[in-house]
């Protein structure tokens, strides 16, 4: 049976690093996927995960044990994508998926075959392209919110605890996200 | 602004499609939605913009960038002997508990010798010479025996439990 994330924290603190390895390889892909969310940059959000995780490391001994292991990690993990972000104002990138990285529509589309057809490939590039803009116009807290909320299905209440701010800001930082995003949208809307 | 006109269950879309309505909140929502088009609408938009996002937003290294990445937070921790000094805070941690047991154990030793060395004269009967009688109080059940030392005036009581007469 799979240890807990509280036995790996523990033995972690005792010196093994093998546990700690271990807690990489259950959260650091999804760690990296919060932090792309913030990003949209590959080699940022690896910078920011490998900081993320000697940052979890050094202060291990202050996480509590009341709260979950991945509330605390993303919490870190936003901080050092807030940091880097505000330190790098790079160009998002295209998502490359060449470069080691894939993207999951690319991936399903090309699992059911349909990749092959030019006028699917086009409108899928564009979507990307679009979501990616509409990501680009909010600010780095609504980025976090949205990716913690969308792409990791945080509750409204594990957010607040990453983001160290109220349920209300969780909701109203949503609430402006979202209505953001739709107007970039509001043409791939299914009826 | 957002505009008057709009339905007053307008802002309970978002909590509603990501399940952080009570119960009975939820209850009058769906009720609602069916019968609202416009946040029949919104419901509809809103899970659709989660799934596009998801779609679209969530890239997964391979494996490959994966250990690139763990190799050098392996290194980084190495050179800066964090993963020493967490091993040195876990035997620091071990060793103030080992200390007070340690002191316990070591408590208790000094507490028994001591109350060996007062209680086995009494017990004999040769108490030390240093040990001044002072009175003997009798009841059915016990016989309290009262001394004391000159040096440090310290009370000493030795109790004897009377057998019961059968
Ligand atoms: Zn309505």
């Amino acid at each position: 049976m799979a240890e807990t994330d509280a036995v790996l924290v523990e033995k972690s603190l005792e010196g093994d690093n093998e546990s700690f390895k271990l807690l990489f390889e259950r959260y650091g892909k999804r760690a990296y996927a919060v932090s792309y969310g913030i990003l949209q940059n590959s080699e940022d959000a690896k910078d920011a995960i490998q900081n993320s995780f000697i940052r979890a490391f050094r202060s291990l001994h202050r996480f509590r044990k009341a709260s979950s292991f991945y509330t605390w990690l993303y919490r870190i993990v936003v901080n050092a994508s807030i940091d880097l972000s505000r330190k790098r104002r790079r160009t998002p990138e295209t998502i490359p998926f060449e470069e080691g990285i894939q993207n999951s529509s690319t991936r399903l589309s090309s699992e059911k075959g349909s990749f092959a057809d030019p006028s699917n490939i086009c409108r899928q590039t564009e979507l990307s392209d679009t979501i990616q803009k509409a990501m680009e116009g909010l600010s780095v807290e609504h980025k976090a919110v949205i990716t913690l909320r969308e792409i990791e299905g945080l509750s409204y209440a594990e957010i607040s605890q990453s983001l160290e701010c109220s349920i209300g800001t969780v909701m109203s930082r949503l609430y402006y996200a979202r209505k953001h995003m739709k107007t970039y949208l509001e043409d791939y809307y299914k009826s | 602004m957002e505009s008057s006109s709009r339905c007053k269950y307008y802002k309970l879309v978002g909590p509603f499609v990501d399940n952080e309505l009570s119960d009975s909140q939820k209850q009058d929502m769906a009720l609602h939605v069916e019968n609202c088009a416009e946040c029949f609408n919104e419901v509809n938009k809103a899970q659709q913009t989660g799934l596009l996002i998801r779609e679209n937003l969530i890239v997964e290294p391979t494996n490959d960038a994966m250990r690139e990445i763990w190799e050098n937070i392996h290194t980084e921790l190495t050179n800066s002997h964090n993963f020493k000094t967490q091993q040195k805070r876990s035997v620091l941690k071990h060793f103030n508990k080992a200390k007070f047991w340690i002191s316990a154990a070591a408590a208790l030793i000094v507490i028994s010798v001591g109350t060996l060395f007062y209680s086995f004269p009494y017990k004999t009967g040769n108490l030390q010479s240093n040990h001044c009688f002072v009175e003997s109080i009798d009841s059915a059940s016990a016989s309290i025996m009262v001394f004391e030392t000159p040096k440090n005036k310290m009370t000493v009581f030795w109790i004897f439990e009377n057998e019961s007469s059968s």
